[in-house]
């Protein structure tokens, strides 16, 4: 994994987010251990990382089929999280004000920005 | 169609339920692979499924869910400015399927939707807000 990059591809999508984005975090699953960030803490990504793991298990447990891409909790003060899982293992979290953000733009072009960034890091070497 | 279980609604909420369940189905089509009802103490109010035996897996999963996102409560406060539970939705990218829950005060609604030709835009914002009116009027008659 080339952090460097990962870094760069978070800074990219800082300015693409603009005033909408509070927080973003790239980390490894499971060790919770942040590669990239910006503006965020580790309670935040500790909480993530377990979040998605309790999901995980649930739904391997109820029989249903296994997470693809994401998921998305929207919160009752209006914002919104994504997180895009990685069957590598790592996990990309971002937060973001529902009322700045255009939400066809983060589905539609934000989420499929990051899952490349993510695997252009992920595939160059440092 | 539907496969159904138990229900705890008094008549007047459960007709009202079972239109927009209707609705719900008349839009999503061959995407609607069932939903429930679950109210505050974790009991199951309504359960439908297309296939019979998804009716368990479906309500045991959302509880499950409920019961481990409850664990959040005031511990998500410093990270995100707000409290993870209780959420308003989530919604989960599935391998073939959506699976959507929405809460209210005293009611959560999970919607287990097929992924085929199904955008998600449309249950953001076509399918939720039908929901969320479901159990605004849930809520009103309640008190």
């Amino acid at each position: 994994m080339n952090v460097e990059k990962l870094q760069k591809s978070v800074e990219k999508l800082k300015k693409e987010l603009g005033p909408a984005l509070i927080a973003m975090d790239v980390w490894k699953s499971g060790v919770g251990t942040s590669l990239a960030s910006y503006n965020t803490n580790p309670e935040g990504t500790a909480l993530f990382d377990q979040a998605t793991n309790y999901l995980e298990r649930i739904l391997e447990t109820a029989g249903f089929p296994e997470l693809e891409n994401y998921y998305l909790v929207e919160l009752k003060n209006n914002k919104l999280i994504i997180i895009i899982v990685f069957p590598e293992g790592f996990q990309w979290g971002i937060l973001v004000d529902k009322n700045k953000i255009n939400m066809g733009l983060l589905l539609g072009i934000t989420i499929p920005k990051a899952r490349k960034y993510f695997y252009d890091a992920y595939h160059s070497k440092e | 169609m539907f496969s159904s279980n138990k229900s705890i609604l008094p008549p007047v909420e459960r007709t009202h339920y079972y239109i927009v369940l209707k609705e719900l189905k008349d839009v999503l089509e061959l995407n609607y692979l069932g939903s429930v009802l679950i109210d505050n103490k974790f009991r199951i109010v309504e359960s439908h499924t297309v296939k019979k035996n998804n009716n368990e897996e479906l309500s045991e999963s959302v509880v499950a869910v409920l019961k481990r996102f409850k664990k959040f409560k005031g511990k998500s406060r410093i990270p995100l400015g707000g409290d993870l539970f209780p959420f308003k939705r989530l919604v989960l990218s599935l391998k073939d399927s959506y699976l959507t829950l929405l809460l209210s005060d005293h009611y959560a609604f999970a919607l287990y939707l097929g992924k085929e030709n199904l955008n998600i835009g449309t249950i953001l914002n076509i399918i939720c807000p039908k929901i969320d009116d479901l159990l605004l009027y849930l809520e009103k008659v309640k008190k």
